[in-house]
């Protein structure tokens, strides 16, 4: 399997009140292609700040950061706003949208603003990227609602959509299911085991036992580094995760979880 | 507890608390300064003209004997109106007689002819005072002399001035400059210079009686106004009656300029204040919103929404009180300042009394800033402690999103697109902005229509007189044969400039009446030689063609009640003659009353009464100062100047004054303007944080996000200049008109210059909006994209 994206040794220091915080501590892992990883750990162990820094949203202390045989450690801000454009894409917690557009909108706002989508026969192509995008996650019939006519889950499966316009490489999700109800979260999660059938490599940030179990791969934090993984195999039938769900716990139990 | 979080918020929002104490302190000192100086010009005329016991009418005669007469005359009328007449006289002095021991830095008072002359004090009527305000005393060998020579020719105490008088020369030493309310201000060309009596006796016994003449001061009897005493010596039936008078009354509308400008900065110190008031408006809003959280916890706590209240009151009432204080202690200077052209004229009086004024005016700005933060905080009631918990969402949907065109829509770039779309979707966030911009727009444009007016050749038009490219400056010609001469001297400058017309207007100061003499005024008129009077510009009628016809004022029509074809009395050389009305004009000169004489009239023309010498150039290949040049080379003796110099001339301070308002107005606009674009984006951006984030995000570069907030910025600022631009030159424009109606024109022919207007105006305001926008965007690089979970 290619690997994406090689962490390597990475540190991120936080200096509060003249105090310094260590939230990530020599990090290692691999990103492989086609992954579907969930990062676990309890509140304060550096889960969100680990997918911030690998993402290059936020700069490392230090370490190195390979993507697609890359470094971009030391990448400039726009080659970093390049890199998020053309090979990631972006999910959180809270669904985040321009509030002045559509649904439809918000999708096609960031493939219109790249150099691929200016021309007319270009926009023509990312339009109807996103109708597909949308009839494959279900939500066609909101593309020309405001933002606030929407329940969250299907806003959050919209941010998903807006995630997926470029078809980046790697997906980061932080907690995206943290704001959503049972079924919504449910739904979400299937959503994201299709997406990554179809080949996208995912990167996944949440306190949920029955997301994480729905994963390929989870790695425990604690105290800002990485203390163990624990490989669940691909999620094919909705009948296992019960199952994966049990174990998964047992494992993070064993871990102090 | 309070102090703690005031303390707070002062660090916290450090550059919006700045931003706003500015504004406070621009608004108070505006009010402050602008108040007393109002105070002091409409005071200061009435104070100095009774200080100066200023005659209810003061005639002027330039020719002695023609004033001996005057005198003889009025003293025969059976029922006088007036209880005294003083006499003085005075001996006349060509402005190119008086001469400075330096090189003279400017002349422009040399354009036409100004009537000088030497006088002793007066010691009952049109007293004088020094620039102390000093009652003036000078000794032998010492001159005072008038602001307007200190002002064009740069004459300072201690300078030598000498004065050449029928081929004796006199040397003074300049002593005082003096402050001479009845014959001071720039609309009166008529300026007096003053020297000590026995100075005075030696001079006037050498002079010849051509250059002496008579100022006669008449006080109006109890019960009679000075227009009726006017009135009376207008009617007499007088040969003397030629000399030139005017009243009480208009030497305080001879002042008008300075009153108007004083009113028009109390307007901009007004509009600055309600300026002042939407930004405390919109960002005691945007802290409340931005606050919804604390103030919900306190609510929870228990705290009322009283003392939640008091905690911002206090905060404004420090930020009042503060920018109060600083705004009242720099109104002194400014004050001073912008008082500084009308107190070389003028005695100020009491100066408590506008320090007094001026702290009322800023106890006043504090108390209405206090009551405005009341009612804003009003909104403190409607935020609950849910609110805090449910990060501002009651659960309630939100009304409709007001959106543009769909981005699919669009062939615009993305950031520009969101710029736009955010002014769709929530107007009012940009509405003080937009009222800035405009204000901003207006005030600029308004003056700078103002001055280019005045400055224009309509002005010529206005003037009653024809346009010209060069005003000549002539002193020594054949009186005898005017036409003859000016046959010669056209042919002459058509060898230096072919195709170029040359003529004079003479005046004539006379009495005209209706036929029945029910109504007559003294009014000064024109005719010109070498120019037809069919040249002109009319409002309506026939130029005057025969001997026996006039055309006049529209103003001076109204008042005799005459209208064209009907026939006016007029008093020439002597005689008295009848005239038909054949056309009607305007002149903004002498208060809108004015005649002009066909060419074919008959009448003396010496040199004195020369107003006006010009010349136009037909010939379309060389440009105007270039054939100035040429005639100044091919006739040195002679003064050639330009049509600018003519009217900077005639209008003297006015023009210096709407260039010093310019001059402030830019100032203010430029900073205000600032401080509001700073304010917003600041604030703007300080909300949307959030949506910075996203963006970035979602790979937009720093430079896309810095479009989206300048393009809304400037967006606003373009739709805001356009209507600016219109409300200045139509609503605007009829404001400069209703002024010059005032000083007589009927049809106002203002000049905008359409690239100061529509290009230097906009430009300024772009680059100091794109100054201020790119100084307050630095928060968008340091946004990190965690700060995404900002948003409530």
């Amino acid at each position: 399997m290619d690997t994406v994206m090689k962490v390597k040794n990475i540190c991120k220091t936080y200096i509060t009140n003249k105090t310094q915080n260590n939230v990530l501590t020599n990090v290692n892992f691999d990103l492989n292609n086609g992954e579907f990883i969930a990062v676990m750990g309890p509140s304060g162990s550096g889960k969100s700040t680990l997918l911030y820094t690998i993402s290059g949203m936020d700069r490392m202390t230090a370490g190195k950061v390979e993507f697609s045989g890359r470094d971009v450690s030391n990448f400039k801000d726009n080659e970093l706003a390049d890199l998020r454009l053309n090979d990631m894409g972006f999910v959180f917690q809270q669904m985040h949208m321009l509030r002045n557009l559509s649904i439809l909108d918000n999708i096609l706002v960031s493939a219109y603003n790249s150099k691929n989508g200016r021309t007319k026969e270009q926009r023509k192509k990312i339009k109807e990227t996103a109708i597909a995008l949308m009839k494959k996650l279900d939500i066609i019939d909101i593309a020309d609602h405001d933002i606030t006519e929407v329940s969250g889950g299907e806003l959050q499966r919209a941010c998903i959509c807006r995630a997926l316009i470029n078809n980046p490489k790697v997906l980061f999700a932080d907690e995206p299911t943290g704001a959503l109800n049972s079924k919504s979260a449910k739904e979400v999660m299937r959503q994201f085991n299709q997406i990554n059938q179809l080949g996208t490599t995912i990167l996944l940030v949440t306190h949920d036992v029955k997301v994480a179990a729905k994963t390929n791969k989870v790695l425990y934090m604690e105290d800002g580094n990485i203390q163990g993984e624990y490989e669940l195999g691909r999620f094919t039938d909705e009948s296992t995760s019960k199952e994966r769900e049990r174990m998964l716990t047992s494992w993070l139990m064993d871990r102090g979880w | 507890m309070f102090f703690k979080i005031l303390k707070k918020d002062m660090k916290r929002k450090k550059v919006m608390n700045i931003i706003l104490l500015l504004f406070l302190i621009l608004a108070s000192a505006l009010i402050g300064s602008s108040l007393s100086v109002f105070y002091s010009t409409v005071s200061a005329i009435d104070y100095t003209m009774d200080k100066s016991n200023v005659a209810d009418l003061i005639q002027l005669n330039s020719d002695f004997n023609e004033g001996e007469e005057f005198i003889n005359n009025i003293n025969q009328l059976e029922n006088p109106l007036f209880d005294e007449v003083i006499e003085e006289p005075y001996i006349v002095v060509y402005d190119s007689d008086i001469i400075t021991n330096k090189k003279e830095r400017t002349l422009d008072q040399s354009g036409i002819w100004l009537s000088n002359w030497l006088q002793k004090i007066p010691t009952r009527y049109n007293k004088v005072f020094d620039e102390r305000d000093r009652p003036l005393v000078l000794k032998q060998g010492e001159i005072a002399i008038p602001r307007t020579a200190h002002d064009r020719r740069d004459i300072k105490i201690g300078d030598n001035i000498q004065i050449s008088l029928n081929g004796q020369k006199y040397d003074f030493v300049v002593a005082h400059i003096v402050k001479d309310v009845a014959f001071g201000s720039d609309m009166l060309s008529v300026k007096r210079y003053f020297i000590s009596d026995e100075d005075y006796e030696g001079i006037d016994g050498k002079t010849e009686n051509a250059n002496r003449g008579y100022l006669s001061s008449l006080i109006a009897k109890e019960g009679y106004s000075d227009n009726d005493l006017l009135q009376q010596i207008t009617n007499m039936d007088l040969v003397a009656t030629q000399g030139f008078n005017f009243t009480k009354s208009l030497v305080s509308l001879e002042y008008i300029f300075n009153m108007l400008i004083a009113g028009i900065m109390v307007m901009v110190s007004i509009i600055l204040i309600a300026i002042a008031f939407m930004i405390l408006r919109f960002t005691i809003l945007f802290t409340l919103q931005e606050e919804y959280k604390e103030i919900g916890i306190m609510k929870a706590i228990g705290i009322k929404n009283r003392a939640i209240r008091k905690i911002y009151l206090v905060k404004y009432f420090f930020l009042a009180l503060l920018g109060g204080g600083i705004g009242l202690v720099l109104s002194v200077p400014l004050s001073s300042l912008m008082s500084t052209t009308i107190e070389g004229y003028l005695i100020l009086g009491d100066g408590r009394l506008r320090l007094l004024l001026s702290t009322l005016g800023v106890i006043l700005v504090i108390f209405l800033t206090i009551i405005f933060c009341y009612r804003c905080t009003g909104k403190i009631r409607k935020f609950s402690a849910m609110d805090a918990i449910r990060q501002g969402s009651t659960g309630e949907r939100f009304k409709g999103i007001k959106r543009f065109p769909s981005l699919r829509k669009t062939k615009m770039r993305i950031p520009i697109f969101l710029g736009v779309s955010d002014i769709f979707a929530d107007i009012r966030k940009f509405l003080v902005l937009t009222i800035t911009f405009i204000l901003g727009t207006v005030i600029m444009i308004i003056p700078i229509n103002a001055t280019n007016t005045l400055k224009s050749d309509n002005m010529m038009e206005m003037l009653g007189l024809a346009r010209m490219d060069s005003c000549i400056k002539l002193s020594d010609y054949d009186e005898s044969d005017v036409e003859g001469f000016i046959k010669d001297m056209k042919n002459q400058i058509n060898e230096v400039v072919p195709n170029t017309d040359f003529w004079a207007d003479y005046s004539i100061n006379v009495k005209l009446a209706n036929v029945s003499d029910t109504k007559s005024k003294r009014v000064t008129g024109y005719r010109s030689v070498g120019k037809k009077a069919s040249e002109y510009n009319y409002l309506e009628g026939v130029a005057p063609d025969l001997e026996n016809e006039i055309a006049i004022t529209r103003r001076l029509a109204t008042y005799l009640n005459v209208g064209i074809g009907d026939t006016v009395i007029v008093s020439i050389d002597g005689k008295e003659h009848e005239f038909i009305v054949s056309a009607l004009y305007q002149t903004v000169m002498n208060m809108g009353d004015g005649f002009r004489l066909s060419e074919k009239m008959s009448m003396n023309m010496p040199i004195s009464k020369a107003f006006l010498w010009a010349c136009k150039f037909n010939a379309s290949n060389d440009n105007i100062s270039d054939n100035i040049e040429k005639l100044k080379e091919a006739f040195p003796a002679i003064e050639f100047q330009t049509t600018q110099k003519f009217l900077s001339s005639m209008l003297g301070s006015i023009l210096d004054s709407i260039d010093d308002m310019i001059l402030i107005c830019i100032v203010i606009i430029g900073g205000v303007v600032f401080l509001i674009t700073c304010l917003l984006v600041k604030m703007l951006l300080t909300k949307e944080i959030p949506e910075v984030a996203l963006l970035k995000s979602l790979g937009f570069r720093n430079c896309s996000i810095k479009t989206w907030q300048i393009s809304r910025i400037l967006i606003v600022l373009l739709v805001s200049v356009i209507l600016g631009t219109i409300i200045a030159n139509t609503g605007g424009n009829y404001l400069i008109g209703l002024v010059f109606k005032m000083m007589g024109a009927d049809k106002v022919m203002m000049e905008t210059k359409v690239l100061q207007v529509y290009v230097v105006v906009p430009l300024f305001l772009l680059v100091i909006t794109t100054i201020a926008a790119l100084c307050s965007i630095g928060q968008i690089k340091k946004t990190k994209i965690w700060e995404i979970n900002n948003q409530d």
